[in-house]
């Protein structure tokens, strides 16, 4: 496997770093974040998910692998979003209206992001 | 060929991402498109109309430019109005109204250059346009202000929060803040007064903190407050200092009194809304006297309360669900606000029931102190003019039901005040307490008015006529006497019924004492007085009733326990121990519960059955061709049951769906002449934009409980007006508001937006406005219906209450206005009522608010899209809740019910919530320039097809890419 990794390209070695700080990340979220209305065990699912079928680059040689991780990542990167907005929203108009912590769901979905990118980065890479 | 791969790869990635985002955002858009229209202004054009179809006029004629700067010309002076009239003034010393040469101020405190207008709800905010700042306001009086001061302040980097997740904070500047050169500004100039305000702010989901930033009780003196008083005090360069409070909660006060403040007037100001201002200035400068009063309790220890042992985060021991764990126990019983403290002085001076002991000492030293745990009591409030009040007579009939004061009040002018002033006549009742039978308050308002303005020397005979309903108690224990088979109702003990009036609470509780015989009577100061018999009249009942009242005044339906499971000693005898005023040793202690079972079951709220009787689903008529359109309704009676069914049956059942998914509002529905329709939310204004004549937000009034304040029933009317006027310049069909929750504890988030501590007082202030708001075609949502006294964990928390006090307290509060208001809207709670979610309490919203109060309009839940985990569809659909508030997520489960599974239950719901929604719109402002032939057209924002075409090309790239990505790996593997 490390042999399989000194081998790859810098792009996929970012993608793979990513992978597994969205796994670390999901892991924060659902220590920290569960319960909110700003969390979502689908959220931790396709995170997981990205991150297993990323990782599996390394056993099986799948060309697309990387883009479905990355699939994963948006899905999962966008309901983040999905869930966060309106949370934001209450900062907007000023009201605790519709509820849930703005930190933890902008601080998630930026990872959730940010892992999602460095997969991108892996699918423009060999 | 390999870049190519990489690329499609990369292309593909980054558009899913893209596409993905762009649908979510869609999906939420769509949800709550309603507020997507209110900000881009896509929100149903106004209604304008001409001769006969000008239902519901506007009384400044045609809907313009011109006549909308009239309306706001007058709410400009309302607001005025209510600012000086709901002020109170808390102390004063000689020191106001201010002379005319005492025109050169400092203003101290950061938030006199932040001034909290409204507290953090939904509805209007403060207008930058046509809204009146303090600063402003003192100004355009004529006053020089210390701008060095000043704008230190504004450019300070303190900020005042509220949110629990960034630890609130009062943003009040630390001693060190004053530098020298800031003192400097203030030695030689700008040093006739110092006006200090203190501000503090809570709102939505934000209680007050029991602790706050500063580690200290939020609505106590802070260190930076005190620190800021002493400073000005030691400075000696002011000769008067005038302390403004700023909050729509009620403060730790005391300090006004300590000499080592130097606090020479006190004037509680609320939340004044865009114009207040201009009215605090004309109080303080003597061009209007200062007429409000409390309608809260102002405690020296705003903790002190024995409601405060039981608020905010309470959880079941055995729980963890979200929206099901939470609890709070209203042991408190009855003794609610004055309820408590006046209560409890009674039986302190009478010397019963262990009044005196250390059992909820606060601000006392070991034994318990009226004297020395209240600062300030309900009804209290000071004038630049003195008053005299003598009763004239008061008559209790008992044939009419109706109680009758006669009170007349003299004006004897002010030391330093000549102008014109009013007066507020408030008449309570003392009842019969019988040891360890149905609890009683000592002391119970029941009725009020206020004189006109009065010149020095003038007098007026003010008449108080109220109904006897409003001291009768509710008794669960006791017999029917309309039904002996059921339990419970209001009753009458016999015995003595002392009816007095006072300059607050505690001023006619010591004339009932005097009036009974009593001595050692004293003042909040402690001073000892001896009451005023004169102004109290004792009445005897000879003979228990249990029957006046076992019935609804209002409709004649049997009114008898329906709340039994929500006093949490119905699911264990014993565990919780209400306070008694049999013994004051019971105040409470913070309850802890573990869930039953039975409550576990309960809690879940999954509890529909479609009942064996239910109708068949073909037994109801839908898309019939009747002719019958919105408008032909509109003087059609709600008892028509033919009629309205025959309007129904035009109904499709997807239509019978969706009208109960509210968006902000409604779509059209061509098939019966309904026009779309905005609904928005908002106590204290109107959220929106005018959509005729100068942009601006509708009008950000006075907070609620300032209104209240003005003990002014026709300025409640006013308000009323003036929000259904603003209704038809903003578009907008239904509002929601106002408030009728209680101020339990002073730490309520939403106090400011609720009327007062007080069950009758609501119950009386309500009526007037909504009955106006209703003339004017605006349909109301009296909120939030009931127990919503808490905003934490105000999602799925169970409340404990017996039955008695939440008749006699918090239905109270809403019965004035729901079942004599000739409203048409009201609007159910996030928590529960016992483990019972109210918006799926057929007790509350079928059986109290419909069989007992008559309410025949629409009830909408809270906002209920996130709260699907226990505010259920089919059973709240069947319980009495007409309308989801912004949820559109119901519409599935009920079409499926109604439709596929042909469940007659849901149909029959479904159609008495459209009646209802029907019936309400048919009265409302939306029917304004329609005829039986007016061509309804759907229409559509423009920003719909956008952002669908916007998911479609994002959609389109990720997939071609995706599939570009796909050919090359396969092309790749054949070359292989």
């Amino acid at each position: 496997m490390l042999h399989r990794i000194k081998q790859s390209s810098i792009g996929f070695r970012v993608g793979l770093f990513g992978a597994m700080a969205g796994a670390i990340a999901a892991i924060a979220y659902i220590a920290t974040d569960i319960g909110d209305r700003t969390f979502s065990w689908l959220v931790v699912a396709l995170v997981f998910v990205g991150a297993a079928l990323f990782v599996g680059n390394l056993f099986i040689k799948f060309p697309l692998l990387p883009l479905l991780a990355s699939f994963c990542f948006s899905a999962a990167t966008a309901y983040s979003v999905y869930l966060m907005l309106p949370t934001l929203s209450d900062i907007w108009n000023n009201v605790n209206f519709i509820g849930g912590n703005p930190v933890q769901a902008v601080v998630f979905t930026s990872l959730f992001f940010l892992c999602d990118v460095t997969t991108m980065i892996a699918c423009f890479t060999k | 060929m390999k870049d190519k791969k990489t690329l499609w790869r990369g292309l593909s990635s980054v558009f899913a991402l893209l596409a993905a985002t762009s649908l979510v955002c869609t999906d939420l858009l769509f949800l709550y498109k309603g507020n997507v229209d209110l900000v881009l202004g896509t929100t149903p054009e106004v209604s304008t109309a001409e001769g006969d179809t000008n239902y519901f006029p506007s009384s400044y004629g045609e809907l313009s430019a011109e006549n909308l700067k009239k309306l706001k010309a007058d709410e400009k002076a309302f607001n005025v109005q209510v600012s000086e009239e709901g002020s109170v003034l808390v102390k004063n010393n000689g020191a106001l109204p201010l002379r005319e040469n005492e025109r050169s101020v400092t203003l101290f405190g950061r938030s006199t250059a932040d001034p909290l207008y409204r507290g953090a709800s939904g509805g209007s905010g403060f207008s930058t346009k046509s809204g009146i700042t303090l600063y402003d306001a003192f100004k355009n009086a004529g006053f020089s202000i210390n701008d060095t001061l000043f704008n230190a302040y504004k450019t300070s980097s303190t900020k005042r929060t509220t949110a629990e997740w960034t630890g609130a904070s009062i943003g009040e500047e630390a001693p060190s803040f004053y530098t020298d050169e800031l003192k400097a500004s203030y030695a030689e100039k700008y040093n006739d007064v110092a006006v200090v305000m203190f501000t503090r702010v809570s709102g939505e989901g934000n209680d007050m903190n029991v602790v706050d930033a500063d580690g200290v009780p939020e609505l106590s003196l802070h260190e930076s407050e005190a620190a800021l008083l002493k400073m000005i005090k030691e400075s000696g360069k002011f000769k008067k200092t005038i302390v403004l409070i700023n909050s729509g909660n009620a403060m730790d006060l005391g300090f006004a009194e300590q000499e080592e403040y130097g606090v020479d007037a006190c004037l509680w100001i609320g939340l004044p809304g865009n114009h207040g201002f201009e009215g605090v200035v004309n109080v303080l400068t003597g061009k209007s006297d200062v007429t409000g009063r409390f309608v809260d309790t102002y405690a020296t220890d705003s903790l002190s309360s024995p409601a405060m042992q039981n608020v905010g985060h309470n959880y079941y021991t055995n729980m963890t669900s979200k929206y099901q764990k939470e609890y709070v126990v209203y042991a408190e019983d009855i003794y609610v606000g004055y309820k408590y403290y006046e209560t409890r002085y009674y039986d302190q001076v009478m010397g019963l029931h262990n009044a005196a002991s250390s059992a909820g000492v606060f601000a006392s030293d070991t034994t318990w102190n009226y004297a020395e745990e209240m600062a300030y009591p309900f009804g209290y409030g000071l004038s630049y003019s003195a008053f005299t009040q003598e009763v004239e007579s008061i008559e209790w009939n008992r044939s009419t039901h109706k109680v009758t004061a006669n009170v007349k009040v003299t004006n004897l002018g002010g030391e330093n005040y000549d102008g014109e002033s009013k007066s507020v006549v408030e008449l309570y009742v003392n009842v019969p307490y019988i040891e360890g039978g149905v609890e009683k308050s000592a002391i119970q308002l029941i009725g009020f008015g206020k004189t006109d303005s009065l010149k020095k020397g003038e007098s007026q005979t003010v008449t108080v006529e109220t109904d006897d309903y409003l001291f009768a108690s509710y008794d669960r224990t006791a017999t029917n006497g309309a039904d002996p088979a059921k339990k419970g109702c209001y009753i009458f003990d016999k015995g003595d019924y002392t009816f007095a009036i006072g300059a607050d609470a505690h001023d006619a509780l010591n004339n009932v004492l005097a009036e009974q015989g009593a001595s050692g009577m004293f003042d909040i100061f402690g001073n000892p007085v001896s009451g005023n018999e004169n102004n109290a009249v004792t009445i005897t009942l000879d003979a228990y009733d249990n029957t006046t009242y076992a019935v609804s005044p209002h409709t004649g339906e049997v009114v008898c326990n329906q709340f039994d499971d929500a006093d949490i000693n119905y699911f264990g005898e014993g565990t919780v121990q209400y306070l008694t005023r049999k013994d004051w040793k019971t105040f409470p202690t913070t309850a802890v519960l573990t869930a039953t079972e039975e409550m576990k079951r309960a809690l879940d709220a999954n509890t529909y059955q479609k009942p064996a009787d239910a109708p068949e689903a073909s037994s109801f008529t839908s898309s019939a061709k009747n002719n019958l359109m919105l408008v032909d309704m509109r003087e059609v009676p709600y008892e028509d049951e033919e009629t309205w069914n025959r309007f129904l049956d035009q109904f499709t059942i997807r239509e019978l769906v969706v009208n109960t998914a509210d968006q902000l509002g409604s779509d059209a529905v061509t098939s019966v002449g309904k026009k779309k329709a905005a609904s928005t939310d908002g106590p204290d204004g109107i959220a929106g934009t005018y959509k005729i004549g100068e942009a601006d937000t509708g009008t950000c009034f006075g907070c609620e409980v300032l209104l209240t304040s003005t003990w002014n029933l026709e300025l409640s009317a006013l308000r009323g007006k003036y929000m259904a006027e603003d209704a038809q310049y903003l578009g907008v069909t239904w509002v929601w508001g106002p408030g009728a929750d209680l101020h339990r504890t002073p730490y309520g988030g939403r106090n400011f937006e609720y009327y007062s501590e007080d069950g009758n007082m609501a119950y009386l202030f309500a009526k007037p406005q909504l009955g106006a708001m209703m003339k004017g075609g605006l349909i109301t949502g009296l909120k939030h219906f009931a127990l919503n006294d808490q905003e934490t964990d105000r999602h799925g928390i169970s409340t404990f209450i017996t039955e008695q006090a939440l008749r006699e307290n918090n239905l109270r509060a809403f019965e004035g206005g729901l079942a004599e208001g000739n409203t048409l809207g009201v609007m159910s709670a996030f928590n529960r009522i016992g483990c019972v979610p109210t918006m799926q309490s057929y007790s509350l919203l079928t059986q109290v608010l419909r069989n007992e109060w008559g309410f025949q309009g629409v009830c909408i839940t809270d906002a209920s899209q996130d709260g699907a985990d226990y505010m259920r569809t089919l059973e709240g659909a069947t319980a009495g809740s007409d309308v989801w508030c912004m949820d559109q997520t119901r519409t599935e489960t009920l079409f499926n019910a109604a439709k596929r599974d042909a469940n007659g239950d849901i149909v029959r719901a479904l159609r008495r919530a459209n009646k209802n929604f029907m019936y309400a719109l048919s009265r409302s402002n939306l029917i304004n320039g329609l005829t039986s032939e007016t061509a309804i057209t759907q229409t559509v924002s423009w920003w719909q097809p956008a952002v669908i075409v916007l998911d479609c090309v994002l959609g389109a790239a990720a997939i071609a890419f995706t599939a570009l990505a796909v050919v090359d790996v396969l092309k790749k593997k054949k070359e292989d």
